[in-house]
């Protein structure tokens, strides 16, 4: 059975939800689903972009110091998994960002053509 | 002639509304009232909507930070208030809507925040010299 996921939204709770992003979800679940693709869209292709500097850390007065996800890792994880990654070229384009700091692995598309092809998919989901 | 009761006054007022699983608005909040702290000013955080949730005493001093990874800890919201409540050494208050507490059914809050009314957002308003009012429940 294959599922296309797609994810919009990017930076959801970094201290709310940290333990569980849609990228952990996606990793969590092909297990128990079988074949999922991915695609991301809107200030979620950030997660497949190349970083300039290390993850954040939240530093607040009278705490340890607060470990922010890394959606990177996460994107880099599912495509050493054999995950396809796709990422939305207008979403790139509108943040300003090039396809060549793309992560190794994550393809660049249109994904409004992209969208031409749910039919071969037996679930699209938007996570 | 009646007595008058002299009101804390404070640098700043951060009014949250946005839900803190949605976006990162709260992250900013908090790093917003660290940055006015830094500078050894007072702010006073207002919690509304889902915020409600985040300082009940049942969400203990730690949660699970990575799914896939459960050797990882991170502090709970409510132990995350409430460290930077004491180590503010009074200067960061945080306020708890009643009503939108109630109605999310948000159960017994750490004793370091307070729960106010609704009906008392304009004072609030009015006892700092300015308001970040940061919307979207």
């Amino acid at each position: 059975m294959t599922y296309l996921a797609v994810i919009d939204r990017g930076y959801r709770g970094t201290l709310e939800a940290q333990f569980f992003d849609a990228l952990y979800g996606v990793l969590a679940f092909r297990g128990q689903l079988g074949t999922i693709d991915l695609v991301l869209r809107g200030t979620a292709v950030t997660a497949a972009v190349t970083a300039e500097s290390a993850p954040p850390r939240l530093k607040l007065a009278g705490l340890p110091e607060i470990t922010a996800p890394d959606p990177r890792a996460s994107v880099a994880t599912l495509v050493e998994e054999g995950v396809a990654v796709y990422v939305d070229r207008h979403g790139l384009t509108a943040l300003g960002l090039d396809e060549d700091r793309l992560l190794p692995g994550v393809r660049c598309v249109d994904s409004t053509r992209l969208a031409l092809s749910w039919d071969t998919y037996q679930h699209v989901w938007f996570l | 002639m009646a007595a008058t009761v002299a009101r804390r006054h404070w640098d700043l007022l951060i009014v949250l509304t946005a839900p803190p699983h949605v976006n990162d608005a709260l992250t900013t909040a908090l790093r917003l009232a660290q940055a006015v702290l830094d500078q050894g000013r007072t702010v006073r955080i207002w919690a509304c909507g889902y915020n409600t949730m985040l300082t009940q005493e049942s969400l203990g001093d730690r949660k699970p930070a990575h799914l896939l990874d459960p050797r990882v800890v991170a502090p709970s919201a409510a132990a995350v208030i409430r460290g930077m409540i004491d180590a503010s050494e009074k200067r960061l208050a945080w306020i708890v809507c009643t009503a939108c507490s109630a109605e999310r059914g948000a159960g017994r809050h750490i004793p370091e925040v307070r729960l106010r009314s609704d009906a008392r957002l304009a004072a609030t308003v009015a006892a700092a010299d300015r308001t970040v009012y940061i919307g979207g429940a």
